[in-house]
């Protein structure tokens, strides 16, 4: 008798435990279902769930989470793209003034009737066009190649020494014809992760445009500094100085500064030296008073021990 | 599906109690005493409980609820077959023990049990059992007692032992002689109870042979499923077993422990639990809102970071769970240590110890007091533990220990002048020091009143224990220096003279002896008429109810206790209430006086005729003796209980003994009173032991003895009211020391603004000792004011229970008490501050931004 | 679509006359993988503004919406979790768990959500915020710029889709500064994460895609920054 009791009552006790089961398997994935629609309808905004201390709500929350990041990535290339388009129509735009003086000036040689120092005039002036159209087409490649990660820079553990004197060397020339000396403090030879051509060239765009702005017969100093996360690389020169409310704006396409205007300059160098920075995790930004100086200051990491 | 993220709160509990070790230590230690507490506590009343359980059974001298007499074998086999009895023991009358001179006055049968009977339901109520149970012929098995009044003081197994027993069946119900031999002894307790009855165990050889069995001559006693329903299972085992006419089913009568004292004493108990689970609450519950007061930023930034007040809840209540288990395991075991010191301590204050006592080891303790201090620390976390789970994220930002506003930024010394803040601080330190205490009142509060209800608490139990005047109790509990009482009186047995004139005259020849007073006690039958009774007899029906007490069955049965005494006993009567007896003329046995708290209910009894009756055992019938009325008129009232004699259906009458004496030939001696010269006092005592000792139908209570026994129940007393108080004290002391050392760490910040602003350490130091004195002094006014008041008061109610109390203010106990809290008070301050200065100032400022 | 919005935001405090406008109607939409800079003197509400974005204190009037979700229809335990999930905090006081390591730091808001952490990814962090060494330090075993890039790498171990900064430099020197906003951008970059930090020095603001400018609880001006594209 007890023992047809109590296998009756196991038996039921079995089915209301595979009932139960059956029930709760039911409704999670009833749940589960329920999110995934929602979601291929897009309306995953609304998913109130993602909030609670539940299990389905985290698998919510994180599924939402990976359509956002998928739609996130497609926002992102478009955006490239855009860029790439809005670059290139910029750069139309920024050639057409050094291709009408060059066009003007053939056109004025051509027609003859010039004195020999006119000539010498207008063929400098072409030439002048020429170089800036040179130049921009060397940044419009190294750029568009850039944005469109079409290069990969390479940071890579490398002394910073001989980054830096590459790129000293790069512009030495320039500086010795308005007798500028670049003077570089006393550092150790530290291993950073960079890419020593490309951070060579941001460091040559920069060493450049102090160049530029810096009256004859001035000084330019390197130091170097290292911070426990970045080494900084501090250019400073005691040229024309920029306005505190442009600091923000040089770095931009094409932007020249207000007192830049008497010097020659297209307003890429810095935009690509902050470029080849942030693709190897590194900044920069600059400070200034104007008359008085300007200092660049260059983040690069440093390796990790 | 839960979310499972236990894992990372246990690991920020055992990290926030790895970085807690102070609080740590405070809270378990609140809970390992609390535990301690509540288990003593338990363990004195299970204890209790189970000696009380114990007295009866062992007083009894069976487990056993009931006994069917004579039953057949086909009977014990049905018995044993019924789902509600648990156990079915047999056993017979064999014999009876002719008394030897040397025996004196004691009724001794031979008896054999059967297996079960023995072992299941005989043994369990008595004790030092030695040997085994006679399974030869000739072996007996002898109660202690009756071994030593037949003068054998070193039992030995195969002893002769000669008895004379006799027995209307055997040998034509001639006495027979017969040697014996010992097969073991034990100590039995039944005696006490039945005044001298025991039995001598045979084997059941012995018992065939003369013929007796149970079906003859004995009973199967019983054990049923449930104590509580035995006379609802007496009845159907009447039904069930077919008994026949000169069966009957007996309950053994369960000797009355008073239901109110233990009802009292578990009021009392649980009374005592819950002051104790709300003394613990306190402490932990101090402590822990203190530390989640402290630890307001780490909760905050928990639940910034995205710990739901759930989880942090469950981080404040974990961390108690597992000191928990530290704690409580302590406290288990001390209790566990305790309970062999303390127990029997209290129970020697509770019970007469003669059955012996237990020291309760039961389960239930540990696991109660294990529950009960869970509940406590849990109860105590409950509030703390919420609001660490509502803190908000801004509040942990903004967050800077103290309701003071401190200037965020450091302040550079230079700029602030010193001198105004020195001469500030230099000139009222005291007054900055008072300011500071009640900057946070609650806090000031919980200090104040947790060290104020602790030396209270302290104060009254001192002042209870020295209160109780051991001689003063003496004097008013015992009329005369020794009272000898007759036991066979009062009982439902026959009474016997124990106190016969040679007796009397013996007393009176000891030296140094004084006076003598005696009580004597008989039955009597009044006169009862509607006229006189009536009042009385409605109010005994309505209040003791019962059937057949009616009218009819008064009028021939108003029978109650006349009782005889000397005048001198009139002597401690309070007459303010009027109604003054004339003393003399009750002692030449002119007036009678009745028993009665109402005296209105006899307003038109004038006089008394009563006839004189004899109590028989048996039949519990008062028999008419030959005797004749007496008139006597009424004289006055009596308080009911006066001289602790009861009543019975007509009131109970006091006379004169000289009255007594004319109207029953020797009325039986209740009980005598005997004062002596003080300096006979111990040798009186020592004559008379000898002269009643071993008699247990003779009971002795003796100022001398009394006193003995008190001055130990007074060490006891000390003890523990000492070490509860002391306990008390300590939880007290150790809240505060928390409190204020709490205080300095929280403030640390905030004194080192101070220090940089140019107040000097030893200016700091000087205020935090201020503080602690000013503490001190609040804590001990209101100890001094109020905290005497309530030791006054809770007097007055003691003493309405203990009239013999003389108030007697603890004054050297209070005294070191109000030093400890003094040392205390300034000691901590100091000590904290020391631990704080160890870092640098600049490391304290800072500390605000972290 | 913005990840993150606040509409007509206002919270006060106290009661009139003295009643204090922290905010008074802020509107401001922070599109995803942007990085804001909130710039204001101190008492201009810009902390407010934070907390209130965080979902950390309640406005009094006004909505905010992160990824989606309006934050005053939740409950305090919802928020909780939401933030646990969403979003991360980076303060001035550098806000570490004193009782745990660094890891356990990072990973503690992982846990807390009853994952277990990607050990690959969190030594990613731990290495690009050179913290390797210290990994089972205790936080005051940390100097401030190291107990701040911990507080980073806490606030970037569970991928939160918005960073909320408040003054994270505040209580350094200016090398560590730059040394940890470097850090902060860097990751940001990175991992693709919208970042609000506030700050009133204008250096660290011009390192941002956008500076806003508030002032008494209003939203005075917006300025460009470096990156903007």
């Amino acid at each position: 008798m007890a023992l047809i009791v109590i296998s009756v009552v196991s038996v039921l006790l079995c089915g209301l435990t595979a009932l139960l089961c059956y029930l709760y398997v039911k409704r999670t994935y009833d749940a589960i279902d329920m999110v995934f629609d929602s979601m291929m309808a897009g309306k995953y905004d609304n998913l109130s769930e993602t909030a609670k201390e539940s299990r389905l709500s985290k698998l919510t929350h994180k599924a939402v989470r990976i359509l956002k990041t998928s739609t996130m990535d497609i926002e992102k290339t478009r955006q490239e793209k855009e860029i790439i388009q809005r670059y290139i129509s910029d750069m139309a735009h920024q050639m057409k003034t050094p291709l009408s003086s060059i066009a003007m000036y053939t056109d004025l040689l051509l027609e003859g009737n010039i004195t020999e120092i006119e000539r010498q005039e207008f063929l400098s002036r072409i030439k002048t066009g020429t170089e800036k159209l040179q130049w921009m087409m060397d940044c419009l490649v190294k750029i568009s190649r850039l944005e469109a990660g079409v290069i990969e820079l390479n940071p890579v553990p490398a002394k910073i020494k001989k980054t830096i004197s590459d790129s000293i060397n790069t512009v030495y020339m320039e500086a010795s014809r308005k007798n500028i000396s670049v003077k570089t403090a006393e550092f150790e030879d530290i291993s950073l992760l960079h890419d020593r051509k490309w951070t060579s060239e941001a460091i040559t765009n920069i060493l450049d445009n102090a160049i530029k702005y810096s009256p004859p017969d001035s000084e330019i100093y390197i130091s170097v500094e290292t911070l426990p996360v970045y080494t900084k690389i501090i250019i400073t020169d005691n040229g024309i100085g920029i306005y505190p409310d442009e600091l923000n704006s040089i770095f931009k396409r094409f932007y020249r500064g207000r007192n830049a205007k008497d010097t020659d300059g297209v307003g890429l160098g810095l935009y690509l030296a902050n470029l080849i920075l942030q693709k190897q995790g590194g900044y920069i930004y600059a400070d200034s008073r104007p008359g008085q100086y300007t200092t660049f200051s260059i983040f690069l990491q440093n390796c990790k021990k | 599906m839960k979310n499972n993220n236990k894992a990372v709160i246990k690991k920020i509990i055992n990290r926030s109690l790895k970085s807690n070790k102070k609080r740590n230590f405070f809270i378990t230690t609140a809970i390992a005493l609390t535990t301690l507490l509540i288990a003593s506590v338990f363990s004195i009343g299970m204890s209790i409980m189970e000696t009380m359980k114990m007295h009866e059974t062992r007083l009894m001298g069976t487990l056993a609820h009931a006994a069917i007499t004579r039953p057949t074998d086909i009977q014990v086999e049905k018995l044993k077959k019924l789902s509600y009895v648990k156990e079915v023991g047999t056993g017979n009358y064999v014999a009876t023990v002719k008394n030897t001179p040397q025996m004196g006055d004691m009724s001794l049968t031979l008896h054999y049990f059967d297996t079960t009977e023995w072992e299941n339901l005989r043994a369990p109520a008595y004790t030092n059992i030695v040997g085994t149970y006679p399974q030869k012929e000739n072996e007996i098995m002898v109660p202690l007692w009756v071994l030593e009044k037949m003068g054998v003081d070193n039992p030995k197994i195969g002893m002769e032992i000669p008895l004379t027993y006799h027995d209307k069946n055997v040998n034509d119900g001639l006495p027979v002689d017969k040697i014996f031999s010992l097969s073991g002894w034990f100590t039995s307790y039944m005696h006490i109870r039945s005044g001298n009855i025991d039995f001598i165990l045979v084997s059941e050889e012995f018992s065939k042979r003369l013929g007796k069995t149970a079906e003859t001559d004995g009973a199967a006693s019983v054990v049923f499923d449930n104590s509580k329903k035995v006379s609802e299972y007496c009845d159907l085992l009447v039904s069930d077993l077919n008994l026949s006419e000169n069966q009957n089913v007996k309950p053994v009568p369960v000797y009355n422990v008073d239901a109110s004292t233990i009802k009292n004493s578990i009021l009392a108990l649980s009374c005592i639990v819950i002051f104790l689970i709300l003394t613990g609450y306190l402490l932990i519950y101090n402590v822990l809102y203190i530390s989640v007061s402290r630890d307001i930023r780490f909760y905050g930034l928990l639940k910034t970071i995205g710990t739901t007040p759930r989880q942090i809840k469950r981080i404040v209540t974990g961390q108690i769970l597992k000191l928990c288990i530290i704690g409580i395991p302590v406290g288990e075991t001390a209790a566990f240590l305790v309970s062999f010191a303390a127990v029997p301590m209290a129970l020697s204050i509770y019970e007469d110890t003669k059955t012996g006592t237990v020291i309760s080891f039961s389960p239930i303790i540990y696991i109660g007091a294990a529950l009960f201090a869970l509940l406590t620390a849990l109860l105590g976390a409950f509030k703390p533990a919420k609001k660490a789970a509502g803190i908000t994220p801004i509040e942990a930002v903004k967050y800077i220990g103290v309701k003071l506003k401190i200037k965020k930024r450091m302040v550079r010394p230079e700029r602030i002048y010193p001198g105004r803040i020195f001469s500030f601080a230099n000139g009222k330190p005291f007054k900055m020091a008072f300011r500071n205490i009640f900057r946070d009142g609650k806090r000031a509060a919980i200090v104040i009143i947790s060290l104020f209800l602790g030396m209270t608490t302290f104060t009254c139990v001192t002042t209870l224990i020295t209160s109780m005047d051991t001689d003063n109790y003496v004097d008013s509990y015992l009329e005369s220096d020794i009272v000898l009482i007759n036991n066979t009186v009062s009982g439902g047995l026959e009474p016997k003279q124990k106190f016969d004139s040679s007796f009397i005259e013996k007393i009176k020849t000891l030296s140094g002896f004084e006076s003598l007073r005696i009580t004597s006690r008989e039955w009597m039958r009044l006169d009862y008429t509607q006229k006189d009774f009536g009042k009385y007899a409605d109010m005994y029906i309505k209040k003791y109810g019962g059937e057949g007490l009616g009218e009819d069955y008064l009028k021939d049965n108003f029978s109650g206790i006349l009782v005889g005494i000397d005048k001198e006993a009139l002597a401690s009567l309070d007459y303010s209430s009027g109604n003054p007896i004339d003393i003399d003329a009750f002692d030449r046995g002119e007036i009678a006086l009745i028993s009665t708290d109402t005296p209105e209910l006899f307003e038109n009894v004038d006089e008394l005729t009563i006839y004189p009756i004899k109590n028989t055992d048996e039949t519990k019938m008062h028999k008419e003796t030959e005797g004749k009325p007496v008139k006597v008129p009424v004289g006055g009232y009596v308080p009911l209980f006066f001289e602790r004699v009861g009543f019975s259906a007509a009131p109970t009458v006091f006379v004169s003994n000289a009255l007594m004496d004319s109207i029953y030939e020797e009325p039986v001696i209740y009980k005598i009173c005997i004062d002596v010269a003080k300096e006979y006092e111990k040798q009186t005592l020592e004559t008379i032991k000898q002269l009643t000792d071993k008699d247990y139908e003779i009971s002795r209570r003796s100022k001398a003895e009394a006193r003995e026994e008190l001055r130990e129940g007074k060490i006891i007393m000390y003890i523990l009211g000492g070490g509860i108080s002391l306990i008390l004290a300590f939880v007290g002391i150790l809240n505060f020391i928390n409190v204020m050392s709490v205080g300095i760490t929280v403030r640390r910040q905030e004194l080192a603004n101070l220090e940089c602003v140019g107040m000097s350490r030893r200016q700091v130091r000087k205020m935090l000792i201020y503080e602690g004195l000013w503490y001190a002094t609040l804590i001990l006014i209101l100890v001094f004011t109020a905290g005497s008041a309530v030791t006054v008061g809770i007097f007055n109610l003691f003493r309405k229970q203990a009239t013999y109390a003389i108030f007697s203010y603890p004054f050297i106990p209070v005294f070191l008490a109000s030093l400890t809290i003094l040392a205390v008070c300034i000691i901590t301050p100091e000590k904290m501050y020391r631990t704080v200065i160890k870092s640098s100032l600049v490391e304290r400022l800072r500390e605000a931004e972290y | 679509m913005p990840i993150l919005s606040a509409q007509g935001l206002k919270k006060y405090y106290g009661e009139e006359p003295n009643i204090v406008r922290a905010l008074d109607g802020v509107d401001l939409e922070v599109e995803a993988g942007e990085f804001v800079t909130v710039v204001g003197a101190s008492g201009s509400g810009k902390s407010t503004l934070l907390h209130m974005l965080g979902g950390l204190d309640k406005p009094t009037e006004g909505k905010v919406t992160v990824d989606g979700h309006e934050l005053d229809k939740m409950s305090d335990e919802e928020l909780t979790i939401f933030r646990r999930r969403n979003v991360g905090f980076v303060f001035q006081s550098f806000n570490l768990v004193p009782i745990l390591s660094v890891y356990e730091n990072i990973v503690l808001p992982i846990e807390l959500d009853g994952n277990r952490p990607d050990k690959a990814f969190i030594d990613e962090i731990i290495d690009l915020l050179g913290l390797k060494e210290k990994r089972n330090s205790l936080p005051n075993m940390l100097s401030g710029g190291q107990q701040q890039r911990v507080a980073i790498a806490r606030a970037l171990a569970t991928k939160p889709s918005i960073l909320l900064a408040d003054e994270p430099t505040g209580n350094l020197d200016t090398k560590t500064s730059q040394d940890v906003l470097g850090v902060l951008k860097m990751t940001s970059a990175k991992f693709h994460q919208t970042i609000v930090m506030i700050t009133h020095n204008e250096h660290i603001a011009q390192l941002s895609d956008r500076i806003v400018r508030i002032e008494d609880g209003k939203i005075v001006g917006e300025g460009r920054g470096i990156n903007e594209k």
